[in-house]
């Protein structure tokens, strides 16, 4: 594969990218590659199953109490 | 692939205001901007630190993930963003250079994702309570819990465990780390000495200990809300000094136990102290809805910090408005541990809440504010205070409407993206 120092470079079809070009012009990412990036992080994070399930602790709970940012 | 070069010592500090990074409070901060790269106009990304560090961290804000509320929704917001994309670390380990955290903030504990990409992390979330404290309150019943939440608050005040553990408490395991080995290191440390309460340490202190416990207490009793009395505000403000020099004698000892590497020195947010009627810094409000949501957290006591570089063999002031989600770039493994480019500069960096209600787009002499659809705009002090004025100026209000725009549709994009990969990934695992 082709790469660009440590990057592998991935090619796109022409249409793909002004489509994807034309959608980064509205917004604040800042290349086609950012954009892309940003896109298949999110898909193989889902993918590779992170665990979407999140838990406290009463630890960190506790903490922030402490630092005022829950009421007691 | 490069190999890894200069190490790279990035400190955040809780609550550090731009304004009082001076010779008279900092002198060492003072002096490493002096004789490093100071950049006279970094702005945080958000109002607290869970607003600000994901995006430090990523260069992009977190997409809403959840509607649940409260704590519960912060975590959901903030972890799998963490956990998704790249991290500075991440990238810092990717290019071979050892990694480690010190971090006893919750906010940026391995509960918000903050581990990803450390080799050693350290959130002080194990073992943390005193062996007094587990004595005295372990057999608390939960019907006592208000009384003996704040006996234990001051029992942690007066002994700086927990979320108030001061520098001291592990710098000798900092030392302990970047020893233990000969190669490149990417060391982050994030600092709660300047973080509510004020309470610095002994060399530190101008003013008694009452003083400063009375003036902290008074503050948490007004939950952080004006007017607290003229005497109470300079006694609070008076430990605030005290607390960021005490900041300040970290970055003196760490300069002379560790010569070689570049360090990096910038805050999360900034600490108000009633110049616009509030006091701290906004709480994200886990579903309080009390006055840190009410007011408004985007002046520049809230979102202007120092950004500083030391010892990486350039000196120089940029004055150009610097978003810290562009930290990423500054911070370059494959650069040296540290690249300054022109793309770093931009004319405005935008700072917002977590939920976007508040948004500020900051130039270098300017800035416009918008709160549930209330707009300001404001002309600043150039001249290192934090003073802002407003003014009428139409035609900049008309831009900034366009720029925080690009700004929403920005987040919605992400969270279509967000959306549909989640459908993708669902699906594919249906036909499985």
């Amino acid at each position: 594969m082709p790469s660009a120092g440590d990057k592998p470079v991935i090619r796109l079809p022409q249409t793909l990218h002004s489509s994807i070009e034309s959608r980064v012009a509205h917004t604040e990412f800042d290349s086609v590659e950012e954009y892309a990036v940003f896109l298949l992080e999110e898909v193989v994070a889902e993918l590779e199953d992170h665990d979407p399930d999140t838990a406290t602790t009463d630890d960190i709970e506790d903490r922030l109490r402490a630092l005022g940012y829950v009421d007691t | 692939m490069s190999t890894p070069d200069r190490s790279v010592v990035f400190v955040t500090v809780d609550s550090l205001r731009y304004d009082y990074c001076t010779d008279e409070h900092m002198p060492t901060l003072a002096d490493m901007a002096e004789n490093g790269i100071a950049f006279e106009n970094a702005v945080a990304p958000g109002p607290s630190t869970s607003e600000s560090m994901p995006a430090v961290f990523t260069g992009s804000y977190p997409t809403p993930r959840s509607d649940r509320v409260a704590f519960d929704e912060r975590v959901n917001h903030v972890r799998p963003h963490l956990r998704t994309h790249r991290t500075i670390a991440d990238r810092f380990a990717d290019a071979g250079y050892r990694t480690a955290a010190f971090t006893p903030n919750p906010f940026t504990s391995r509960h918000f994702g903050f581990d990803s990409g450390f080799d050693h992390f350290e959130d002080f979330l194990d073992g943390s309570r005193s062996r007094l404290y587990d004595r005295v309150f372990s057999s608390v019943d939960d019907d006592s819990g208000p009384l003996w939440f704040a006996l234990r608050t001051a029992a942690n005040w007066l002994s700086r465990e927990e979320a108030f553990k001061p520098w001291e408490e592990f710098y000798d395991d900092i030392l302990a780390w970047v020893e233990s080995d000969d190669d490149p290191y990417f060391l982050w440390i994030f600092l709660m000495d300047a973080h509510h309460p004020y309470l610095a340490g002994p060399g530190c202190r101008s003013q008694s200990r009452l003083q400063s416990y009375y003036a902290n207490w008074r503050l948490r009793q007004c939950e952080y809300e004006p007017p607290l009395g003229d005497r109470t505000h300079k006694w609070l403000t008076t430990a605030y000094e005290d607390s960021v020099t005490h900041v300040d004698q970290f970055l003196t000892r760490l300069r002379a136990d560790l010569a070689d590497p570049v360090v990096v020195v910038t805050s999360d947010h900034g600490e108000s102290f009633a110049e616009h009627g509030t006091y701290e810094h906004h709480g994200g409000a886990l579903g309080n809805y009390g006055a840190q949501e009410r007011n408004v957290y985007m002046y520049e006591e809230n979102i202007h910090v120092p950004l500083v570089v030391a010892n990486a063999g350039r000196t120089g002031e940029i004055t150009a408005p610097v978003s810290l989600r562009a930290l990423g770039r500054l911070l370059d493994p494959g650069g040296g541990g540290i690249s300054v480019g022109p793309d770093l500069q931009t004319p405005y960096a935008i700072s917002r809440t977590f939920d976007g209600s508040q948004t500020a787009v900051r130039g270098r002499d300017w800035k416009y504010v918008t709160y549930d659809e209330i707009e300001t705009t404001y002309q600043l002090d150039t001249g290192g205070t934090n003073d802002e004025r407003p003014v009428e100026a139409p035609d900049l209000r008309r831009t900034c409407r366009e720029i925080v725009a690009t700004r929403r549709r920005t987040e919605r994009e992400q969270e279509q993206l967000t959306a549909m990969a989640k459908r993708v990934a669902n699906r594919e695992q249906a036909s499985r």
